[in-house]
């Protein structure tokens, strides 16, 4: 993540509290957001953990979940085919 | 076995509340492992318990060879299917978009299976030879176990960068060795 800073006299944001996030929307979409100093140092101390190697479980969409809960429930597993006990019995 | 695709029979995992067959035979149910943790101090419990858990015949890719027969566990990922995620989900799982979920699509003469399944990157078992139902029903391919491979360092959260950076550096040494030999 690359990080530019300009002087503050340069631009008119306001001024964000601590642990507040002003989010500037464009066309209904998040076009950028501001965050105090704090939370800025907080992103970087985030980013330096998880930036070059980010745990796993954030890969993981809502649907790679479910699948995972359901197939560890039991609940969406092909049924076996017991015909198998004859052609493919174990050697 | 790396790469086959069989049957096994696979245990669910055990969680609380845990049923426990006791010394004497009766089952006792605990609400924590911190409570079966407990019996086992007070001496209603040996350390080496029995906990009653389902199981489920099922179909798993294993992941290893045993060419010895020196061990009898196989690391193996179980198959789920998905039928139950709405069908824009399920196209993303067909669509290769879902990191987690390996898709296998229905080909019986490859795969064995009657149904397309998906390999899930997060349910690595140990499955005892003993335990197998079946012999092989089909097989991946080996681009598919590489890739399969891959993935599971992944979601092992096992960090692969490190000793490629390393196999990379340790290379450009050796090349720049050899070139200041081959110098003049």
């Amino acid at each position: 993540m690359h990080i530019t800073s300009i002087p503050a006299a340069s631009v008119r944001i306001p001024q964000p509290s601590s642990g507040e996030i002003v989010v500037v929307e464009r066309y209904g979409k998040t076009y950028a957001a501001i965050i105090d100093g704090e939370a800025l140092d907080l992103f970087k101390r985030m980013l330096a953990i998880f930036d070059e190697h980010q745990p796993s479980e954030f890969l993981l969409s809502d649907a790679a979940l479910e699948v995972h809960r359901a197939s560890e429930a039991g609940e969406d597993v092909e049924q076996f085919d017991f015909s198998l006990l004859q052609t493919h019995p174990v050697e | 076995m790396r790469g086959a695709i069989a049957w096994a029979f696979t245990a669910f995992q055990p969680e609380a509340p845990f049923e426990v067959r006791l010394e004497s035979g009766e089952m006792r149910r605990f609400g924590s492992s911190g409570e079966v943790a407990q019996a086992i101090e007070n001496g209603e419990l040996s350390s080496t318990l029995s906990y009653v858990v389902a199981a489920k015949i099922r179909p798993l890719v294993f992941l290893q060879d045993r060419p010895r027969g020196a061990l009898p566990e196989y690391a193996a990922l179980k198959l789920a299917r998905f039928t139950k995620l709405p069908p824009v989900h399920q196209q993303r799982v067909r669509d290769l978009d879902e990191p987690g979920l390996f898709y296998l699509p229905c080909d019986a003469a490859k795969y064995g299976l009657r149904q397309e399944n998906a390999v899930d990157l997060n349910s690595l078992v140990r499955i005892h030879r003993s335990a197998i139902v079946t012999s092989p029903v089909g097989r991946l391919d080996e681009s598919e176990i590489d890739a399969l491979g891959r993935r599971l360092a992944t979601f092992l959260d096992i960090d692969l960068q490190p000793a490629i950076r390393e196999g990379v550096l340790n290379r450009l040494e050796e090349l720049a060795a050899e070139q200041r030999r081959g110098s003049p």
